[in-house]
């Protein structure tokens, strides 16, 4: 009993705060503030970011998707995807359906990794598994790439399940952590823009809600000129407040990529996405 | 401190007709001799603070700022491994750099001390949320 009470407690201690966390109470919670905030706002309409609260702006996006700016990337994606590496396999050989209609399965923990792993990082995955190169994450091929497995996969709702697996939890926490801490000289946290002032104006622009932020990248930006994905708007979100970003496709950004999607889970895939 | 009190109290007590003079008479001609005795202290301790200003070896400014160099850039770096930095840091660092380079130790200074204050929050900061977020969480 003497040597077992120590372990025991240790275990409790190390592990108490995962064992506690709620995930499916938080995504309840965090659906049930924006239901309140915006009682006119059906769910599916979050998936659509600011435009499911800025009415005006909505039209404007409408006019946009009749001529999306994201195909040529599509096209391109589509393209690279099918471009055999140099050793004869391709990205077909290290996805699932042959990486065609699976963007809902990313992000994921990965129990033999011990990571999370996000489509864009498992595209590298793949690539250096094959003897190529990884391609740079925020931009370029990358997103071509991903705009094209994305767009086989409109529609499919997200279904992530976090499993038994402790490290899973831990990560998912770690993304909490991250999505509510305040952070850079404006002290500024993702929560404080796209939770507590979702739908108010910032200069000329209106904060989007962080119900559905995940579903629909990548990204088209107007401010970009061109594709991004996800962690490229997390290292633009921490310049903004003035925070040094964190490497794109880091452990930290994959965790918060991890729990942000969570709170967007039940929502389908709406990707690649164009944006102001 | 007791001793001027007491000095004071000694030197009014051995002035001429000290028991017929009032109260009022007596306090302020303590005071009087209280305030001339801190008079002589307060030289005494500038006296001594000089002397020792003047034995101690000079520090230049080329050094101090070198001291203050160090300090900030290790707690930028700190604030780095705590994922916490500023992008308004490294900048100031830099151009502290330029300044003194340039043998502007004055401005140098001044972009340093910045630097480290701003270093300084950034860890703080980082200390702070590490258990503050949890305030902000959804319910």
């Amino acid at each position: 009993m003497k040597k077992v009470f120590p372990l025991v407690f240790a275990f409790t201690a190390l592990f108490s705060g995962q064992l506690l966390a709620d995930p499916e109470g938080d995504r309840e919670a965090f659906v049930r503030y924006f239901e309140q905030r915006f009682p006119d706002v059906a769910f599916e309409e979050y998936a659509n970011g600011v435009y499911a609260l800025d009415k005006p702006a909505y039209e404007q996006w409408l006019q946009i998707e009749e001529f999306p700016p994201y195909e040529l990337a599509v096209e391109e994606g589509e393209q690279l995807f099918n471009t055999p590496f140099a050793n004869g396999k391709g990205y077909a050989d290290c996805f699932a359906n042959g990486g065609i209609g699976i963007r809902q399965n990313y992000p994921y923990f990965d129990g033999d990794r011990g990571e999370v792993v996000t489509l864009e990082y498992a595209i590298n995955l793949c690539r250096e598994a094959n003897g190529e190169e990884p391609l740079k994450y925020k931009k370029g091929p990358i997103a071509s790439i991903s705009a094209y497995m994305a767009s086989t996969s409109r529609g499919k709702p997200f279904a992530m399940d976090l499993g038994d697996d402790p490290r899973a939890l831990a990560a998912y926490n770690d993304g909490k952590q991250y999505y509510y801490s305040k952070r850079g000289q404006l002290n500024f946290s993702c929560a404080d823009c796209h939770v507590k002032n979702a739908g108010m104006q910032i200069r000329a622009d209106r904060l989007s809600a962080g119900l559905g932020h995940a579903t629909h990248f990548p990204v088209y930006r107007s401010k970009w000129g061109e594709m991004g994905t996800l962690h490229r708007r997390f290292d633009g979100c921490n310049k903004q407040v003035r925070a040094e970003p964190l490497p794109a496709q880091g452990e930290e950004y994959r965790n918060l990529e991890y729990f942000l999607t969570y709170m967007s889970n039940g929502m389908q895939t709406n990707g690649p996405g164009a944006r102001k | 401190m007791k001793r001027f009190f007491l000095a004071a109290a000694l030197v009014v007590a051995a002035l001429p007709g000290c028991g017929q003079r009032d109260e009022s008479d007596v306090m302020r001609e303590s005071e009087k001799v209280v305030a001339e005795a801190k008079q002589g202290y307060s030289a005494e301790q500038e006296a001594a603070k000089q002397a020792a200003t003047e034995a101690a070896p000079a520090v230049s400014l080329a050094d101090e700022f070198a001291v203050a160099y160090t300090q900030a850039e290790a707690t930028l770096r700190q604030a780095r491994e705590m994922n916490y930095s500023w992008t308004t840091t490294a900048p100031l660092l830099k151009a502290a750099s330029e300044a003194a380079e340039a043998g502007d130790y004055e401005k140098g200074m001044s972009l340093v001390t910045e630097a480290l204050l701003q270093a300084e929050l950034a860890v703080g900061q980082a200390t702070d949320q590490a258990t503050a977020w949890k305030q902000a969480v959804v319910k």
